[in-house]
């Protein structure tokens, strides 16, 4: 039997598609239809960010409690992140080509936001190097503990400093301006809930993956 | 005239009716799309499970 928050998932993330092509949005200039992308694009990254969250949360674990299968909680909530991260860019792409006229523009948040990813790349690059278990997850949580707090500044607080495109940064109107009538809420944070439990479910099947083949390879 | 405004109005309609069914089978397909990642994703929770309980 499914845990509640997977039903959860399921169901919030199937309304957000059918409902964010079918319910009515404001007519806004420039983003006219194509503001429905907020409900695809803006989730993956509140996704990405809980993941990594999690992420950090188990390499701090780990470190303290110098448990292996913490350090597997930690990279599987990072490698989905990452693909939350790739989905959100994409999405991005395909909404700033539509509006902005490019799929890449000097924007610091895309700036921002790809240097983030690259740094989490690494992160998984760091660990494909070392083959001490134990070495790896000690150095690799320390990276993930740095990496999280850059991340953050990288994409929520160095964006609003400088000129951006992006609603709510560079002294541009934010989200809640633009949502007079709430009717993008009603989709919108039911969006965001039911893509993190999925990608929280697909971590969690990474980990019991990850943990069987870990615990066979300690049995051998 | 009254006959080619009449035409306009229904090749219009016929029109939005056509597009609006398009739109209603892109939408079926997405929701097809995804129901077919969950229904992998509870082969997968239900096959770790059988795995676990060895």
């Amino acid at each position: 039997m499914l845990k509640w928050w997977k039903i959860s998932g399921i169901i919030l993330v199937l309304y957000a598609l059918v409902g964010g092509l079918l319910l009515p949005v404001p007519q806004l200039p420039i983003l006219m239809q194509s503001i429905r992308n907020l409900y695809y694009h803006v989730p993956m990254w509140f996704g990405m960010q809980t993941l990594l969250i999690a992420s950090a949360i188990y390499a701090a674990k780990g470190l303290i409690y110098k448990d292996l299968l913490h350090d597997i909680r930690s990279e599987a909530y990072a490698k989905i992140a990452l693909l939350f991260g790739t989905m959100g860019l994409v999405t991005g792409m395909i909404w700033a080509k539509n509006t902005w006229g490019a799929y890449w523009t000097n924007d610091p948040k895309l700036n921002s936001a790809a240097i983030g990813m690259l740094m989490y790349a690494a992160y998984f690059v760091l660990r494909g190097s070392i083959d001490d278990a134990e070495k790896k997850a000690r150095i690799s949580a320390v990276y993930n503990l740095f990496a999280l707090p850059v991340f953050i500044v990288l994409i929520f607080v160095l964006p609003r400093l400088t000129a951006s495109l992006h609603p709510g940064n560079g002294g541009n109107p934010g989200f809640n301006s633009y949502d007079l009538d709430s009717r993008l809420r009603l989709v919108f944070y039911p969006a965001v809930l039911g893509w993190i439990f999925i990608g929280f479910w697909i971590a969690e099947l990474q980990i019991r993956i990850n943990k069987l083949t870990f615990l066979k390879e300690n049995e051998d | 005239m009254t006959h080619f405004i009449i035409n306009q109005i229904q090749s219009s309609t016929l029109a939005d009716a056509g597009s609006t069914d398009k739109f209603h089978v892109v939408i079926a397909v997405i929701a097809m799309l995804f129901l077919g990642i969950v229904a992998y994703l509870i082969s997968l929770d239900l096959k770790i499970r059988k795995q676990e309980k060895k």
